[in-house]
């Protein structure tokens, strides 16, 4: 039942931001999202929240959703970057803005909790209309062409993924076990091995789509780049998770023969979007899409710990998912207040900054130290947990892996030196304000929290990561 | 054998010469007013080498409700062969019947169907 | 005394009675339109309250109709329709007094054809739902309207013919008129072939299923727009429902003959549907285009050919129908006094109306199928039944189909919700009558998508055709 309020609360924020009047809109969604973090602190105090209705009784649809080890964190990562992101967005940004802000908090929290198929579809469809409303009319010049490219894209996965959803059911009951969608249910279900394979790559490319994973990254650089910084924020930090949180929620359970099928490949594919991101990072000039690239490298970091098949990779993948949602979405934020200061993106056109800006430039580089996994900070604990389930499973993926980490710190640091130090040659900028650090010191704090006791998470995510892999475990596939 | 069909025969030639007779007697009989209308191919108020706005919608209109309130009439003609059968029952249907066509010919007239200009 | 035709009845009785009230009253008066939606109303509530009627299925005149659970749910749909394009095109004098006795007489051929057991009673509703829709479509006189009834009236006379050579022939090959007395085992094939062949035609022809569907997008245009509503939903409702009928109760042991045939089509009309609809500028024609691709989601149901595809289809037209109504009822506001809107028009929607470019985009997402609307579970249901039937052929199709279209249904929105070049136009009237179709059908599509448990319960018992699987 909590589990419920927590998804009602941003939906009555996103009904007061309709009805009040539009100069209040920010402080009803500040307040909204307060209140979602509030909820989910309380929900750290109860082990296994969830619920479980009848929703559409004839077809075995229950709106099922629990808050286990795997959502619990994920969860609390929303609720954090909701706050942040409404926070540093602009006031007169106007209602329908922090309208579809607070529909996206809704559908994520509904997506994240989800156990149900069908419920994790629905929240899993309904989260992209908000993000395309928020990228056509708070975005820059090719905004609309980004919605459109995020929206088609998008959609075109996770239709196949639909009718992967149905036929899993389909064959559940045509196996004799009756028509559910239960993931829980589903898995462990005898298929022929064709079929499955066709169901997996289906689920795959809707998840690898909106993760984005390398060679699926097309509508990437557009929506990174054209998007207002808090939805950048949203978009990395939050969305992306949900692509590798399927993978671990859904496929892991129902497509482990598979997986062990197809590892190699999937592994090499992972592997060249890893390449690939550093590389293209390397080659940016714009600070917002060095960042964008970094964020695809990561993410194909994820894939690769759950292509491991390890069940210390799937771990490092579950925590990396938190700690990287963080820093990447307060990386985000640091840049999308550089831009509003300077004016441009470009890296050569700033230098020097760090005199005029020391506060900024701290954080700034807080957070590119955390994204290229610095030890205490967050990334390392996830790196560090996912390289150890390559060399367990496949060591050549494991070292380049640890190449690609020594890339990654090459751009980040390029990045704010280039901007941050080095002769003062643009004008001076105004250092963050107190209010901009009011929330940027509690970000960092969580930051640190978790990079310095890592096992604040992996403790809560170990029992249910091998709850909801049992059948992947029970079959010895998992070192 | 043959003399059943030769009242066929009979028949089928009385009936051509009725056809003729009847036919031809309003070519030898009847007034004869050559020229204007009469010329055109067909007598339907339609000049048929004239531009096309001349057409006479008019013509159609009525030609088309007499047609349909022909066939509704014509409806009658089964009933009335097997009245006795059908008794009361068959009685209120046909009134029911003769009441829709009659409201619709209400209609139409109501609604200037029946008007020339 | 079963009250079973009464909802037909009383459908003629009000016919009658608006007849009489636009006679009787000023010609250009509000008073025929109140009759007919009391007609609607009256129909409706008898509709109902045979649906908990012991007495059914009842099949009345020497089986030439059948009253059952599914023809009541084809009258409560069409009655929907019905009265969504007369409130929509409430007591507006562009159409002529007679538009509520059209629409009602309309009304009554689509209710026909949801209980036509019977070749000829098929015919004729099949005339009775046209020939008042010919008028309708012409009836703002010349120029667009004009053509456009006119086209509708070749064209289906068109279909009408060919519809009733099949019939013909099929009866020459059984010997029956009646669907449920058809038994292919004893038929003379050819013919039989040919009639079938001929009569789903001419069926499908009706529906706009492609490559039939040439006259829809012209006649969608230029028809008055509740007329166009009054097409797009009512139409589909009587066609789709008919040609289940006659399929699943006179050739169901055959469906060899006509489940791959129109399984084909199924997947080309949503195909081409869709893609057409992408390159549409007005929007009645893009929601023209997009009725052919409905109808071929329409068809996977028929052509799944099992208890769910029948479901599926019953309950897919409800969403369906609603997205229409909201969306013409949408375009019926900001067009105002022009009859027709292009996609440029609505620039700066959302902030001329931001409630009129939300309540567009509940209805342009219903179509494209995204969940938490009633288009999405009505798509999710059509899919299952393709899947139950082992034909992942037509899942896949649906789906591709409805992926093309999702960019034909987005690009409105996004000129809805971009910035208008500066110009400020009149402020959007909002009519009572439409108004209320609009919010009601708009709240309708998301408690469909949220809650659909409640309709899911009436289609599946009204689609309980038992000798499927």
């Amino acid at each position: 039942m909590f589990l419920v309020w927590l998804m009602a609360v941003p939906l009555a924020g996103a009904i007061a931001t309709l009805i009040a009047p539009k100069e209040v809109s920010k402080a009803i969604a500040a307040i909204t999202s307060l209140v979602g973090l509030v909820g989910y602190a309380g929900l750290l105090f109860i082990s296994r929240a969830g619920i479980d209705w009848a929703w559409i009784p004839q077809w075995g649809i229950r709106f099922h959703l629990v808050s286990d080890g795997l959502s619990l964190f994920l969860l609390g990562l929303s609720a954090v970057l909701f706050v942040v992101a409404v926070f540093a967005s602009d006031a007169h940004a106007g209602r329908a803005y922090y309208f579809w802000l607070l529909v996206l908090s809704f559908s994520v929290v509904g997506l994240f909790a989800a156990v149900d198929l069908f419920v994790f579809y629905v929240f899993w469809e309904v989260l992209l209309i908000p993000v395309f409303f928020l990228l056509t009319g708070w975005s820059g010049e090719r905004g609309k062409k980004a919605a459109m490219k995020w929206l088609i894209m998008n959609l075109v996965g996770s239709f196949f993924m639909l009718v992967g959803v149905v036929a899993l059911a389909v064959i559940h009951n045509q196996n004799g076990g009756g028509l559910t969608f239960e993931i829980s249910q589903l898995s462990g279900m005898s298929m022929s091995a064709g079929v499955a394979s066709w169901l997996f790559f289906a689920f795959l490319v809707a998840f690898a789509i909106k993760a984005p994973l390398w060679p699926l990254h097309g509508w990437m650089p557009d929506a990174y780049g054209e998007s207002p910084a808090p939805v950048t924020a949203i978009i990395s930090g939050v969305l992306s998770k949900a692509g590798i949180y399927g993978i671990l929620r859904v496929m892991i359970p129902i497509f482990m023969p598979q997986f062990r099928e197809y590892q190699t490949l999937l592994l090499i594919v992972a592997t060249a979007g890893l390449v690939y991101g550093a590389l293209m990072a390397l080659r940016q000039q714009d600070m917002k899409m060095v960042t964008a690239y970094g964020s695809l490298s990561h993410m194909a970091m994820m894939a690769l710990g759950i292509f491991s098949l390890t069940s210390v990779g799937l771990l490092g993948t579950t925590f990396y998912m938190v700690a990287h949602g963080l820093m990447v979405g307060g990386l985000f934020l640091v840049l999308g207040m550089l831009e509003n200061r300077t004016g441009t993106r470009t890296i050569q056109d700033m230098a020097g900054l760090n005199r005029s800006a020391p506060r900024l430039a701290a954080y700034f580089l807080f957070f590119v130290l955390g994204t290229l996994g610095l030890p205490g900070l967050p990334g390392f604990a996830g790196e560090y947990m996912i390289i150890q389930g390559l060399i367990a499973s496949h060591v050549v993926f494991a070292v380049i892996a640890g190449f690609i980490l020594i890339v990654a710190a090459w751009y980040m640091l390029r990045v704010f030196q280039a901007v941050m130090q080095g002769p003062a040659r643009t004008t001076a900028i105004k250092d963050l304000w107190s209010r901009q650090v009011a929330w940027l010191v509690p970000l960092a704090g969580l930051v640190i929290l978790i990079g310095i006791w890592p096992a604040g998470i992996t403790a809560h995510a170990v029992p249910s990561l091998y709850h909801a892999m049992h059948f992947a475990l029970g079959k010895g596939g998992v070192h | 054998m043959i003399t059943h069909y030769g009242a066929l025969l009979l028949y089928v030639l009385v009936a051509f010469a009725v056809a003729y007779l009847v036919a031809s007697s309003s070519q030898h009989a009847g007034p004869k007013a050559p020229g204007g209308l009469k010329r055109v191919t067909y007598e339907s108020g339609i000049v048929p080498e004239a531009p096309v706005k001349y057409f006479s919608v008019r013509f159609y209109r009525v030609a088309m409700f007499f047609m349909i309130f022909d066939v509704a009439v014509m409806s009658l003609y089964p009933w009335a062969t097997s009245l006795k059968s059908l008794h009361q029952a068959g009685m209120l249907r046909v009134l029911a019947f003769l009441v829709i066509v009659a409201m619709a010919f209400t209609y139409v007239w109501n609604r200037g169907g029946f008007q020339w200009d | 005394m079963t009250y079973a035709l009464w909802p037909e009845y009383s459908v003629v009785i009000g016919v009658f009675v608006t007849m009489i009230a636009v006679m009787v009253f000023n010609r250009r008066s509000i008073q025929a339109y109140w009759v007919g939606l009391a007609t609607i109303v009256v129909s409706g509530i008898i509709t109902i309250a045979d649906w908990s009627s012991k007495s059914l299925p009842v099949a009345l005149y020497g089986h030439a109709v059948t009253v059952d659970a599914f023809s009541l749910v084809v009258n409560g749909l069409v009655l929907v329709a019905a009265a969504g394009a007369l409130m929509i095109g409430w007591n507006d004098k562009r159409y002529g007094p007679d538009f509520p006795v059209l629409v009602l007489l309309a009304l009554l051929g689509m209710m026909v054809l949801g209980l036509a057991n019977n070749f000829v009673v098929l015919f004729i509703g099949i005339e009775l739902l046209s020939l008042p829709l010919y008028i309708l479509a012409a009836s703002r006189g010349t120029g667009e309207s004009g053509e456009a009834g006119l086209k509708y009236l070749l064209l289906g006379a068109f279909s009408s013919g060919i519809l009733l050579f099949g019939l013909a022939l099929l009866y020459g090959a059984s010997g029956t008129l009646v669907f449920t007395h058809l038994d292919p085992a004893h038929m003379i094939l050819p013919l039989a072939g040919a009639g079938l062949a001929l009569t789903v035609v001419g069926l499908v022809f009706k529906l706009g299923i492609v490559p039939f569907h040439m006259w829809i997008p012209d006649v969608y245009e230029g028809s008055p727009l509740p007329v166009t509503t009054y097409m797009a939903f009512g139409t589909k409702v009587g066609a789709a429902a008919i040609l289940m009928r006659f399929l699943f109760f006179g050739f169901s042991l055959d469906a060899g003959w006509w489940g791959p045939a129109l399984g084909y089509l199924a997947v080309l009309t949503m195909v081409v549907g869709n893609l057409l609809a992408l390159a549409q500028k007005d929007l009645k024609r893009l929601l023209a285009y997009s009725g052919i691709a409905n109808a071929g989601y329409l068809l996977v149901g028929i052509s799944a050919h099992n208890m769910f595809g029948a479901r599926a289809l019953l309950f897919y037209l409800l969403p369906y129908g609603l997205a229409v109504l909201a969306a013409f009822a949408v375009i019926q506001f900001v067009a105002g006094e022009r009859d027709s809107l292009s996609l440029d028009d609505l620039t700066g929607l959302a902030y001329r109306s931001p409630w009129l470019a939300a309540f567009l985009t509940v209805a342009m997402l219903s179509l494209a199928g995204i969940p938490l609307t009633g288009g999405f579970v009505g798509k999710f249901y059509l899919i299952q039944a393709a899947l139950f039937a082992n034909q992942p052929g037509l899942a896949i199709g649906l789906v591709v189909g409805a992926m093309v279209g999702l960019a034909a249904y987005v690009r409105p929105l996004q000129r809805a919700f971009s910035k208008a070049a500066g110009e400020s136009s009149e402020p959007i009237r909002w009519p009572v009558a439409g108004s209320i179709v609009l919010v009601v059908a708009v709240v309708a599509t998301i408690g469909l998508g949220v809650y659909p448990a409640p309709v899911v319960h009436i289609v599946n018992h009204s689609a309980a055709f038992y000798w499927l699987h």
